[in-house]
């Protein structure tokens, strides 16, 4: 059978072209040996001499690529950078701790896992007894702010279910509040259980492979915890890969940004917004575009 | 074999109904996935018997239906717990939203589908006038196996209009193939219609190629008549391997 071919854009557009995006989790470069990618299309080979020293990037013709390092992952800009990478206060807090969660590819667009990264009403039904359970499965209603900084939401409340060991199983609402960085990056920040006035980042940087490919990678910024690193790791995965097969399950693979393609409901306020956000930014890279 | 000037439309004609799955394919609170001309199907029956055809999207997120769960009287969408009613395919309830009455825009798209021949028929037109195909609805048929070829349509068809031959039920083992006579009829574009004659009786298959996209072929085909026990095992695997080198052929033409 035919293998999907999907064509090559000739041109990015200048939002997403000058920005910075995420091409390899620090943790899986190896001294001395080239990491391939690929970042809208184009081949990348990255290389780093010693871990102290920023990767050198070049693209599939040679030509070297601007890259920095940031929040455990090296970023790469196609283009001229229009701004810097992505900005998180609470990640950049003194004594913070982080972990990242591992890069997992999915056959979508970034656009679609970036929606599913801040959706609350399938946690009952993907993410069963880990982030919700039937019939908890109400999402009360938010609401979302734009600004040049990105999408950010009121407190979204979710009732969560847990079994404490050797105890019965109980609940309690959980908030969270969700911020669209960049078309392709978001975050989930949510109280940390011991230090309830701080809170805890859970990222996820999207790597555009091409528009119906990428590499979701995670990454959680924390308050120090006794939690074990793999610990957490293990949960981050077990949670990405628990969405995979729901996203490499949608169609189209890529994000309709118009408004009659999909129904929404009330619970979509977030996504509504950011398909909107995205066509006021002429964002089109894994998107079909409302008139098209 | 008298000669048959075959024209073929690799495009279906609109209003065509076509089977896509053999009853026994479609057991209960099972989701079957399939694909007609380009369009994927999931095809459930509800415990009152009643064979649901509908496209493989959900209308909410555009996950496939196909990877949900059939309640016996709803379609529960994998991805948000949408439930979708039997018949009507309309949203019924909404997790995230539980006290509200879902809008009636949230409702799948639905295809017009029927049982015969042992089959479930779909036609993907909406303006489809039932299924007028000659042949009572409750006559008795053997099922065959159905068999995908990576092969379009009009290619498929062409090959077992211009050829098929199988040998008849309770013709001797050492029956020539020559002794036998295969009568082909092509009802229409895509029902073939082959009757195998020998001394010792005849038995007719029904052929029906479905267009799965335009690369792809499911044949279904069927007996005409309720094939005794004892020869049920040797018919099946007659049938496979008579479309089993068809398909040998097919495959392996340029297209």
């Amino acid at each position: 059978m035919a293998q999907r071919i999907i064509p090559l854009r000739s041109t990015i557009e200048p939002p997403l072209l000058d920005d910075w995006h995420p091409v390899a989790d620090v943790g899986a470069l190896v001294t001395g040996r080239d990491y391939k990618t690929k970042l809208f299309g184009i081949p990348l080979t990255i290389a780093i001499s010693d871990k102290a020293a920023t990767p050198a990037i070049q693209s599939g013709d040679g030509g070297a690529v601007d890259a920095k390092v940031k929040y455990g992952h090296v970023w790469a800009c196609l283009g001229v950078p229009a701004r810097d990478v992505v900005a998180i206060p609470e990640a950049d807090e003194p004594g913070r701790c982080s972990v990242s969660g591992g890069s997992l590819g999915v056959a979508s667009s970034g656009l679609r896992t970036v929606e599913n990264f801040f959706d609350l009403a399938h946690f009952p039904f993907v993410h069963t007894n880990y982030l919700g359970v039937e019939p908890y499965t109400q999402v009360m209603p938010y609401e979302v702010v734009v600004s040049p900084d990105g999408l950010r939401t009121s407190i979204c409340q979710f009732y969560q279910t847990f079994q404490p060991a050797g105890a019965p199983a109980t609940g309690e609402h959980v908030s969270y509040e969700y911020r669209v960085f960049r078309p392709y990056s978001v975050g989930l920040f949510k109280a940390n259980p011991h230090h309830p006035e701080r809170r805890d980042c859970v990222a996820l940087f999207v790597q555009p492979v091409d528009e119906e490919t990428c590499i979701a990678h995670s990454w959680l910024a924390y308050v120090p915890d006794k939690i074990e690193r793999s610990q957490i790791r293990w949960f981050m995965q077990l949670i990405m890969a628990q969405d995979k097969p729901i996203l490499e399950n949608q169609l189209p693979k890529r994000l309709p940004l118009s408004l009659r393609t999909e129904n929404s409901l009330r619970c979509d306020t977030l996504s509504i917004a950011y398909r909107r956000w995205l066509r006021d930014l002429k964002v089109t890279y894994g998107a079909i575009p409302a008139d098209g | 074999m008298a000669e048959m000037g075959i024209t073929v439309a690799d495009q279906a004609p609109a209003g065509q109904w076509f089977p896509l799955a053999a009853l026994g394919e479609v057991t209960v609170r099972h989701i079957f996935h399939t694909q007609l001309l380009g369009e994927e199907l999931a095809i459930w029956r509800a415990d009152d018997g009643f064979v649901n055809v509908w496209k493989n999207r959900c209308p909410h997120r555009g996950v496939r239906l196909t990877l949900g769960t059939n309640s016996g009287s709803e379609l529960l969408c994998r991805y948000h717990g949408l439930r979708f009613t039997s018949r009507t395919g309309q949203c019924a309830f909404v997790p995230a939203h539980p006290d509200r009455t879902p809008a009636k825009v949230l409702c799948v798209k639905r295809y017009g589908s029927m049982e015969r021949y042992g089959f479930i028929w779909a036609t993907l037109d909406d303006g489809a006038n039932v299924y007028s195909q000659a042949g009572p609805e409750d006559i008795h048929v053997t099922t065959l196996r159905s068999l995908p070829f990576d092969a379009p349509v009009g290619a498929v068809a062409e090959a077992l209009a211009r050829g098929y031959r199988f040998q008849p039920i309770a013709a001797p083992n050492d029956a020539q193939e020559a002794d036998t006579d295969c009568a082909i009829e092509m009802l229409d574009a895509f029902t073939i219609r082959v009757t195998a004659s020998h001394r010792g009786g005849s038995t007719t298959v029904m052929l029906f190629p479905q267009p799965v996209d335009d690369a792809r072929t499911v044949v279904h085909a069927c007996v005409l008549d309720e094939v005794p026990q004892q020869h049920r095992l040797a018919v099946l695997r007659h049938h496979n391997d008579c479309l089993a080198r068809l398909r040998d052929i097919v495959e392996a033409s340029p297209v």
